[in-house]
């Protein structure tokens, strides 16, 4: 039994070798897509907008915005400048010649100054909007300081109790508005490490082909008999068990690989980091388990191969989408999220995750590894159960 | 004529083929109607936010009854940062509120002190939420040090400052950002169904033209193609109904997307002319790609299995995943090398920006020329090959 | 020992749902004999070599191979057995030399044995020029060459052989033939199944006729071409009222049997040539118009329509 498997997965593999579809499917495709989605989404790309300013004001308060914010160190190389009156601007906005424009209407400082209403226009350009909305950030960031200030100097003359002079109020806006706010929203990650795009999408893209790639082994089945080499084999002393045996290793092998080498290619290529080695062979080897037994039954319950073909793309594609590899999870109604733990690519998505994020070793991923692996052991057995039957018939 | 024939037979032999008809129709209409959901408009509801608190003391249990009375914001609580930062990676919320230990202490003593707002990297938390979460805590950073300026000024202490700093801020006239989005009819981006039937219509329409090489490759194999051209029918008239016969599928496709996003999800398709014949010219870079792949290819069960994966594949790059909008530039210039990307722009510009067929002219006219060089290149491929 | 047949079956029985495909059919095959199992389709050929090859469970029945029985030693059976399957049953994508390797291994052949055998075996069926090209990329005849090359690759003391010839050219054929029978000459023990009688009456020691699931003759071509007894065979083509026609003939003193078939009607007569003005006379009334007669000496042929009363093909 032991060397019909081998015979079978070793003939398996060399067919899957040859076939150049399998190939881009395994290895290249999922590589390319992560690379794609790394780059579209990878933190690496630089920041450039171009904002125009029409500062009708001319005086502190609407400067301190102009030459103080968005001339501070922190933007002064991701953001050009151009000052120019309204008119301008939202022309410059409209050409798409600009990414954003802050409109500061005169009497801007004098009333900041006096405690009263004032407003900030930024417009956006629908072009661009990631653009608009850091301009819109600023604006806001700016605005809160602003108010804070404002509030300070009116609690101040509030406590003392008696109206201030013009000069006096000056000098407490002044002060009051010296220093920076004393909280601050910093952003925090969403585990103990760094997630980048690159560890995300390389598991992502990977568990999605997995599918695809898995497949393969179980159609090869219904190829078999509709060559008449599945009869031969059994002609030949193999044993059912040990052809679908070498079926399964084939698939494994494959599987595995394909997973193995997108971990090798992402951190090589992006420097990308899966985490733990052992938590994340652990969790490949339950997660291709899942795949190979998933595929390999939904292949038995189809009549001919045409149909297993239809099915297991069908299959694929439905768990793919509820299984978060394609759709972001954190956007899906949280009725659908439940359902994305109904699928094993969506718990050994939440490993992979899970690991970058949280770190640490097999014990982060034991549930997810014991959930695939029980998928894959259900699946498989009764995909066994019902492939002998078919071999036999 | 005989070319009309052979599209019909192609045709009929789909609708007997009751899985491709599932792949054709019900596949990308299921998808719309997910992810349509998923990105469809969520200002309406409250967003969920979680809050953990390390014990950050009064002026915490202030702050996060600001949140929790914020109108944007769902706030739920959670026992530790550990578990709001899984629950913002799985999504549970879209974003987070660490309020530290010792906040509370820190501004009292005159000490700077920071709230962390946990969101993914991967994907950014929604603007509202953002905005709502930074508003809040702008207001108390204001309150404090309003407090702390006043209660130095006016030698009081510091929590009688507080009391009076908020009674003001309840009151104050507002310095107010005030956001216009120019150049597009309400956003540049249509949203919800608006996006992911178009999108879906490009993905699908191309995928399934694909895998419809596999046709084409059968017939060459099995000599169907060769019993033609032995019957009186020129070369010319068996390539022209092989590619109406895929046109046939493609538009079909194309169509019932179009109908079926019009009328189940009130997809609003902008001028309608303009939008058939951006449809027609789409499903011919379609029958393009077709043919092209069944001249390649050497056997069916590639054209099926190097479909899926390749046609997703293009859509990402061409924006049918996510609007081309949100990607770095160099990644929108690769885009734009797959007709995807083009038919993108040319729907969105109907659909959120009111163009019309003049509007489209460029994108269209880019689609047509993928289609003539596509088509070209297949038919002198099959001649090559049907020839030998 | 020498003598021992190689294959000894008895009784074997197999029913699908309704039908009894095959119902009590048992024979033997000696070393270096040929053994023709011949029969129309649906006969049960098929089915019957399933049973010996262990690849359908029977109903009842035993089966020894080589002195091993396929209820005790299912491995050893299968060991001493080269099946070649009715279908080209071979990798596509791989070569033919990637084929035969595999093959030769599942049956235990590994290292310089392997080698040398596939070397050989290539030889024999002239394919070692094109072993390295992928077997899709072979004709039709190479393929079914090929086909016969992986099933004796292991030495077999019997080799089972389904319809080899189906839907081959001539040439192939007569080639694929020739195979066979220098396997005969090599003291390989063959079950060949057809349903071309002049394969069987070219190819075979012995064969045995089978005809819906039941073995009805079996012996040398002589003994069954006996059976008939010195019965000739005579083939009329005819138009019009061939049921007449047949009616008509069977009337006729000396003809034994008369049945339509394709476009004319066979009868076995006993001195065929002395009968024939009688023949043509009778015809002449029964609304059918003889365009030609052919007289056949006893064969095959005759002794299926003999034995069943139908013709081998239809």
């Amino acid at each position: 039994m032991l060397r019909t498997a081998l015979l079978v997965a070793g003939k398996d593999l060399r067919q899957r070798l040859r076939d150049r579809s399998a190939l881009v499917i395994a290895f290249v495709a999922p590589f390319v897509l992560a690379s794609i989605i790394g780059l579209a989404f990878g933190g690496d790309f630089a920041f450039k907008a171009t904002y125009a300013v029409a500062d009708a004001d001319r005086e502190p308060v609407a400067a301190g915005f102009t030459d103080g914010v968005l001339a501070s160190p922190g933007l002064r190389d991701l953001v050009t400048v151009r000052q120019v009156d309204a008119a301008e601007a939202r022309a410059l906005v409209d050409r798409g010649d600009a990414d954003a424009a802050f409109l500061l209407p005169a009497g801007f400082s004098a009333s900041v100054q006096r405690g009263g209403a004032a407003t900030i226009t930024v417009l956006e350009s629908g072009e661009n909007p990631i653009a608009g909305q850091v301009a819109r950030s600023l604006a806001e960031a700016y605005a809160a300081e602003l108010a804070a200030t404002q509030l300070a100097v009116r609690t101040a003359l509030a406590q003392r109790g008696q109206p201030a002079t013009a000069a006096e109020a000056r000098e407490l806006g002044e002060r009051a508005a010296a220093g920076r706010l004393p909280v601050q929203l910093t952003e925090g990650q969403v585990g103990g490490r760094t997630i980048e795009a690159a560890n995300y999408f390389g598991p992502s893209m990977a568990i999605f082909f997995l599918f695809f790639t898995v497949s393969f082994g179980a159609r090869s089945v219904l190829a078999e008999r509709r060559q008449g080499t599945m009869r031969r084999l059994l002609a030949s002393a193999a044993s059912p068990s040990g052809v679908l045996a070498g079926k399964a290793l084939a698939a494994f092998v494959l599987g595995t690989s394909s997973v193995l080498v997108m971990w090798l290619a992402t951190t090589l290529v992006f420097g990308a980091d899966w985490g733990d080695p052992v938590a994340v062979v652990a969790l490949t080897i339950s997660s291709v388990l899942s795949a190979i037994g998933i595929t390999a039954l939904v292949v038995t319950l189809a009549r001919s191969e045409e149909q297993a073909e239809g099915f297991s793309s069908l299959v694929v594609f439905t768990l793919a989408l509820l299984g978060g590899n394609f759709v972001y999870l954190a956007q899906l109604p949280e009725t659908l999220q439940r359902v994305s733990l109904l699928t094993p690519n969506g718990w050994a998505l939440r490993g992979f995750v899970d690991l970058v994020a949280d770190g640490g070793g097999l014990a982060t991923v034991a549930v997810p590894v014991a959930v695939t692996l029980a998928v894959g052991l259900a699946t498989g057995g009764l995909a066994l159960y019902r492939a002998r039957r078919m071999v036999a018939a | 004529m005989k070319a009309l024939m052979m599209a019909g037979s192609a045709l009929r032999r789909l609708a007997r083929d009751r899985l491709a008809l599932f792949f054709i129709v019900l596949l990308p209409v299921v998808i719309i109607a997910v992810i349509g959901i998923t990105f469809g408009d969520a200002a309406s509801e409250r967003l969920p936010v979680g809050i953990a608190d390390e014990g950050a003391g009064p002026l915490g249990d202030q702050l996060r009854a600001g949140l929790v009375a914020s109108p944007a914001l769902d706030a739920r609580a959670y026992d530790d940062p550990d578990a709001l930062r899984k629950a913002v990676r799985r999504g549970v919320v879209s974003a987070g509120v660490v309020l530290p230990a010792g906040y509370d202490q820190a501004l009292r003593a005159g000490r700077p002190a920071e709230v962390t707002f946990v969101v993914d990297q991967t994907r950014p938390a929604p603007a509202p939420v953002r905005t709502a979460v930074s508003a809040v805590v702008a207001r108390q950073a204001a309150e404090v040090k309003a407090a702390r300026f006043a209660a130095e000024r006016a030698g009081v202490s510091f929590d009688t400052a507080l009391a009076r700093a908020r009674a003001l801020a309840d009151g104050q006239e507002q310095v107010r950002v005030e956001a216009t989005t120019i150049g597009g009819r309400e956003d540049a981006l249509p949203t919800g169904f608006n996006y992911t039937a178009p999108a879906n219509l490009v993905l699908f329409v191309f995928i399934t033209s694909l895998a419809g090489a596999a046709g084409l490759i059968e017939a060459r194999r099995l000599g169907v193609i060769r019993r033609m051209l032995a019957t009186p029918t020129t070369t010319a008239t068996i390539l022209f109904g092989e590619a109406l016969s895929r046109f046939a599928v493609a538009l079909l496709q194309g169509m019932i997307i179009f109908v079926v996003g019009w009328l189940v999800f009130g997809v609003d398709w902008g001028d309608p002319p303009a939008a058939l014949v951006l449809v027609l010219t789409f499903a011919l870079v379609g029958t393009g790609v077709g043919m092209l792949l069944g001249s390649v290819l050497g056997n069916a069960e590639q054209a099926t299995s190097i479909g899926p994966p390749v046609g997703i594949a293009l859509g990402m790059l061409g924006g049918c995943m996510w609007p081309l909008a949100i990607v770095p530039e160099p990644m929108r210039v690769i885009g734009h090398l797959f007709p995807q990307a083009w038919a993108m722009d040319a729907f969105i510009a109907l659909i959120a920006k009111g163009a019309t067929i003049t509007g489209i002219a460029l994108q269209l006219a880019v689609l047509a020329a993928f289609a003539v060089a596509l088509l070209a290149l297949a038919t002198w491929r099959l001649r090559k090959t049907l020839a030998g | 020992m020498d003598n021992d047949p190689v294959l000894w079956c008895k009784d074997l029985r197999k029913r699908f749902k309704e039908r009894l495909a095959v119902d009590g059919v048992g024979f033997e095959v000696a070393p270096g004999e040929t053994y023709g199992l011949l029969g129309p389709n649906g006969a049960g050929k098929t089915t019957t070599i399933s049973m010996i090859c262990g690849l359908l469970r029977r109903d009842g029945g035993e089966v020894t191979v080589a002195g091993a029985s396929l209820d005790r030693d299912p491995g050893q059976v299968k060991a001493a057995i080269g099946y070649v399957p009715q279908d080209v049953a071979l990798y596509p994508d791989l070569s033919g030399l990637e084929n035969l390797r595999f093959w030769g291994r599942m049956y235990g052949l590994a290292g310089r044995d392997l080698a040398e055998r596939v070397e050989a075996t290539l030889e024999v069926v002239g394919l070692t020029e094109r072993a390295g090209d992928r077997v899709a990329d072979y004709s039709g005849g190479m393929q079914r060459r090929l086909n016969i090359a992986a099933g004796m690759l292991h030495r077999p003391r019997l080799l089972v052989l389904d319809e080899p010839t189906a839907g081959v050219d001539p040439q192939s054929r007569n080639a694929i033939l020739a195979n066979v029978e220098a396997l005969g000459g090599e003291g390989i023990a063959v079950l060949y199944t057809t349903h071309y009688m002049e394969e069987a009456e070219r190819l075979c020691d012995r064969v045995g006729i089978i005809d819906q699931g039941r073995l009805v003759a079996e012996g040398t071509r002589r003994e069954l071409v006996a059976r008939v007894g010195e019965r000739d065979r005579i083939e009329l083509a005819a138009t019009g009222d061939l049921a007449g026609l047949a009616a008509v003939a069977a009337r006729v003193d000396g003809v034994d049997e008369a049945s339509v078939v394709g476009g004319g009607v066979h009868l076995v007569a006993r001195d065929g040539r002395r009968l024939l003005p009688r023949l043509l006379e009778a015809a002449e009334h029964s609304g059918a118009e003889v365009t030609s007669v052919e007289l056949v000496e006893p064969d095959l042929e005759a002794v299926f329509l003999h034995l069943t009363g139908k013709a081998l093909r239809d």
